[in-house]
């Protein structure tokens, strides 16, 4: 019943919108990690789109 | 939104995006290779040669090195008896359009439509899983690691406001009564 109560409150329409700057920052922080997490799949795909296989 | 489930849209959003904009990334990559390759244009500097309309018909405005033709055929001068025209057959085979027996580079290859011509339009989406495979770590990564920021970010500004948002004081309720339950 509490677990009820707390999600009838909105936490973003109390709290209000963030900085832009914060934001910004969050993101930046997210993608570097997110590219450090894939960046070894990255570097896989990338040379297996430059091998060249005539179709004959 | 948990970030649980940011993580799951982000996989799902890194699957299409892989499927939509492979083509795209496969042309990209094959010109920047293109740029960044100190070595100049084969055709630019070798002796070349037109080659036969069937290699002109997988790949257009291909020519072959020349130079590279006479040493495979003076490699196999010994079996030279055995065929009366060896040049010419070796160059009407495709995989010995370079006259080396090497595919074409990733320079020669970089056209949408030479892709489709030399290595057939599937091409365009090979090596699907491996774009798949990175597309849906980095959108999970990124959509978990934001939306965790986001909420340690409106936690942060929530704590500093006065009065207290009602979420935060009834959570702060709700953990000081189960507190004072485990206590008695």
């Amino acid at each position: 019943m509490i677990m009820r109560k707390l999600d009838e409150f909105s936490s973003e329409e109390e709290v209000g919108p963030l900085s832009p700057v914060a934001i910004s920052l969050a993101a930046g922080i997210s993608g570097a990690v997110a590219a450090a997490a894939s960046h070894s799949f990255d570097t896989a795909r990338t040379r297996a789109q430059c091998v060249i296989l005539p179709k004959v | 939104m948990s970030v649980g489930e940011a993580f799951l849209a982000g996989l799902v959003g890194g699957a299409a995006e892989t499927v939509m904009t492979s083509p795209f990334e496969l042309i990209k990559v094959r010109k920047q290779v293109t740029a960044a390759s100190r070595a100049p244009n084969a055709s630019a500097v070798a002796e070349t040669a037109p080659v036969s309309p069937m290699i002109t018909k997988l790949l257009r405005r291909y020519t072959l090195d020349v130079k590279s033709l006479t040493q495979t055929v003076s490699l196999l001068s010994v079996l030279n008896h055995k065929h009366p025209n060896m040049t010419a057959a070796l160059q009407e085979y495709p995989w010995m359009m370079t006259g080396t027996g090497n595919p074409p580079s990733a320079m020669d290859v970089k056209r949408p439509l030479d892709v489709a011509s030399l290595e057939g339009y599937r091409a365009l989406w090979r090596n699907l899983r491996s774009g798949l495979i990175r597309d849906c770590i980095y959108g999970g990564v990124f959509f978990s690691t934001w939306q965790f920021l986001h909420e340690a970010m409106v936690g942060w500004k929530a704590v500093g406001m006065n009065p207290l948002p009602r979420y935060l004081k009834l959570s702060i309720d709700t953990e000081f009564s189960i507190h004072l339950n485990l206590d008695c």
